[in-house]
């Protein structure tokens, strides 16, 4: 008997032996795998499955098929939130992406001293609590009570109802944006800025290239790759626009800074109609597929190297 | 010697998951659902909330509880930020699992626990075996948290609103007070800010507060007891007719949106007055600008009608007993005593200045005392004499959908564009409503 088990642990033992070198590496990232399985995928999954049911709270669902993404399309709410957030985006792109590049360009000129402290404010407010951002911009941005509009009384500029007025509403979102986001954004850009080689610029120099023409033939094009990552990841993340119209604006007024995300909290956790909320937010996601592959077709790296 | 280290580290990697399985009594994962308080011997209830100042009078109430009860079981505190609180109860009610047993219920938020299966224990049976209803300000006690003739949940502030003023400043004007009609009101605003340049009073452009209340108080809201949106009833479209032409003649301003902006203005006096319940016009104004101490005195809200109610009542937050609990009953037992207790309700005054909504709680004079906040105002006896005249309200698991369009479609446009009319504005959030509804629950 003893033999026998002995036996047992031997061969156990043996087997391990032979294959542990092959096991072990899967093993030790297995719990990454096991977690996002669980808490990454399977949500994935089940919300687009989720996308094709209709029912709300804890009704049993039905079938709707593609009922949930048609009527996508007639629902304004959804355009109108569509269309604040793509705004929103503009605005990241085309605003706060190249005033970070002239930060970025400032702070590595060689005029620049400090340039550790630059790189620490600008990067502050990345570190701030969404919440708190929106307890200081209340403050700035109210209407008749706030900073800003009383610094703009002083040129007799007459008050704006920064987070009332609703054509006005979502530039207040991109100036916020602008304070919260200007540092990181300016990190990105240093980084590629640093990564060129200066030989580049000593060359154009004994060429006769002047500081407009380096920047353009050299800075920007060798920039192309960081500029790649950061109009992606600011489409990304105008589209996860959430916390600040959340808390500030609620959406409002009447849905002028209703944003996707905050649409499908709405939907999925104020109506609790979660096929629809699974639907929107699968609609986001193809959308913002096909963005990234557009910028990466226009960005096409070719060229850089 | 390195496969040697690598086999060592693999063994005490898998001998501490064994010993820690050992040491939770092999429960590591197989019992990961549940709440560790609840594999103790004692049976141990959960208790979500979002505030510790809400929970601090449960707790001495149950102090009280345990002293007179001797209970078998003991309560787990468990505060969350409200929005993830609330959320998290959702979650965890669609899972099945790890939620609480009792939960502080914001009223706002209840709407949406009542879709489909209600998560929350029925609160009825046992209100009527005690015979509280009738000991109860229904309005703000129950109302809230009813839904087709059940009552799932109970609170214990009575939000009984008045009009709360700057009687320095009013006086100073040469404002008639008491204020007996929203006619009156409408008269001497028009004189205040001729003769100030400052609002005697704002109405919110962007929430539903103040429009609820003025409908509610001539018996309209949201709802009909059979749960229909009645938003565009003849009340709802008074009420929004009358703030339009305030901000038409410009006698009235959109309240702030953020709360710092509106208290900043009610303390440097560029508003005047606010109407509203307990929660604002005691405990925000005492939180925001203490030192407005004594400029303050409160009367009732102005009528619609002669002979109408002169109150309305506006927010709070309620307890619940999930119906997933495996101790129902003893939560029910426990809530049903901290909101009928007169001892434990004071408590809530004395740490909040919360007044309840049981009654027989008034007959201790200590409510009824005068406050220097208000100019040694007898607040609690105005309180007590006003809300009989609450009126009573209902809910609906689309409250969130109604509330939200009638703001968005209805009071917004309304306030901001005064051509617009406030009658298209309403039937406009009403028919909206009843699409989303229809999509909803078709």
């Amino acid at each position: 008997m003893a033999v026998a088990a002995q036996g047992a642990i031997s061969r156990t033992s043996s087997w391990w032996w032979n294959h542990h070198r092959k096991i072990a590496p899967y093993l030790f990232i297995a719990p990454f795998f096991i977690l996002f399985a669980i808490f990454g995928l399977y949500p994935i999954v089940y919300s687009l499955w989720l996308s094709f049911f209709k029912g709300y709270g804890f009704d049993e669902k039905t079938f709707f098929g593609l009922g949930n993404y048609i009527h996508l399309f007639e629902d304004q709410r959804y355009l109108m939130a569509v269309g604040n957030t793509t705004k929103f985006a503009l605005g990241s792109i085309f605003i706060l992406s190249p005033l970070a590049l002239l930060v970025a360009l400032g702070i590595n000129s060689a005029f620049v001293r400090w340039k550790g402290l630059y790189k620490t404010g600008y990067f502050f407010p990345v570190i701030t609590s969404a919440v708190i951002i929106v307890v200081i911009f209340s403050r700035v941005l109210d209407k008749d009570y706030g900073l800003l509009n009383n610094f703009l009384a002083w040129f007799k500029i007459a008050p704006v109802g920064w987070l009332t007025d609703q054509n006005v509403v979502m530039l207040s979102f991109i100036l916020i944006a602008i304070w919260t986001y200007l540092g990181i954004n300016t990190l990105y850009w240093l980084a590629g800025l640093n990564s060129i080689n200066k030989e580049w610029y000593e060359a154009a120099a004994v060429d006769g290239a002047g500081r407009w023409q380096s920047f353009w033939n050299i800075t920007l094009p060798l920039l192309r790759p960081v500029m790649l990552f950061v109009v992606i990841q600011a489409i990304i993340g105008s589209y996860n626009l959430f916390a600040e119209p959340l808390l500030l604006t609620a959406g409002g007024p009447s849905d002028a800074s209703l944003t996707v995300s905050l649409y499908i909290y709405t939907q999925g956790f104020q109506f609790f109609n979660v096929g629809y909320a699974s639907a929107i937010a699968y609609s986001m996601t193809i959308f913002l597929l096909i963005l990234s592959l557009a910028n990466i077709k226009l960005f096409g790296l070719r060229g850089v190297e | 010697m390195e496969s040697i280290s690598r086999r060592s580290l693999l063994k005490a990697a898998g001998g501490i998951v064994a010993a820690a399985g050992a040491m939770t009594g092999g429960s590591l994962f197989l019992d990961g659902c549940a709440p560790a308080v609840n594999t103790g011997a004692t049976k141990t209830l959960n208790f979500w909330a979002f505030t510790d100042t809400r929970i601090a009078w449960q707790k001495k109430a149950w102090e009280m509880y345990k002293k007179e009860k001797n209970p078998d079981f003991e309560i787990n505190w468990v505060i969350f930020p409200y929005q993830q609180m609330h959320d998290k109860i959702l979650i965890t009610a669609q899972a099945q699992s790890g939620g609480p047993d009792i939960a502080d219920i914001e009223i706002s938020q209840f709407a949406r626990f009542i879709k489909g299966d209600i998560i929350f224990a029925d609160l009825t049976p046992k209100i009527q075996q005690m015979g509280l209803l009738d000991k109860m300000y229904r309005p703000s006690a129950t109302d809230p948290w009813s839904w087709q003739g059940k009552i799932y949940g109970i609170g214990n502030e009575l939000n009984t609103c008045l009009l709360s003023y700057r009687w320095d400043l009013w006086q100073k004007a040469g404002v008639k007070v008491p204020i007996d009609s929203w006619d009156q009101l409408a008269e001497e605003a028009k004189r205040y800010h001729q003769d100030t340049g400052k609002y005697l009073i704002s109405f919110a452009a962007q929430d539903w507060g103040h429009w609820f209340l003025q409908t509610q108080q001539q018996k309209g809201g949201f709802f009909n007891e059979r749960g229909e949106p009645t938003m565009n009833s003849a009340q709802g479209i008074k009420t929004l007719a009358y703030q339009q032409q305030a901000m038409r003649d410009g006698w009235a301003t959109a309240r702030p949106i953020a709360d710092v902006a509106f208290y900043s203005a009610l303390g440097e006096g560029s508003i005047g007055s606010l109407i509203g319940a307990s929660w604002s016009f005691s405990g925000g104004v005492q939180e925001n600008i203490p030192d407005s101490k004594g400029k303050w005195h409160l009367q009732p809200l102005p009528y619609w009608e002669p002979g109408g109610s002169r109150t309305g009542t506006l927010g709070g937050t309620g307890v619940s007993v999930l119906k997933t609990s495996p101790n129902v009953e003893e939560a029910i037992d426990f809530v049903l005593y901290e909101h009928s207790t007169s001892q434990a309700l004071l408590q809530d005054f004395s740490i909040r200045q919360v007044w309840p909504t049981y009654r027989p709680a008034f007959d201790d004079p200590v409510l009824g005392q005068a406050l220097a906040f208000f100019d040694n105002q007898q607040v609690g006896a105005l309180i007590k004499e006003m809300s009989p005249e609450m009126n009573p309200w209902y809910n609906s698991p689309f409250w969130p959908e109604a509330t939200s369009t009638c703001v968005r479609l209805g009071i917004t446009p309304a306030l901001q564009q005064t051509n617009i009319s406030p009658q298209d504005a309403l039937t406009a959030a009403q028919e909206e409503t009843k699409r989303t509804i229809a999509f909803e629950s078709a």
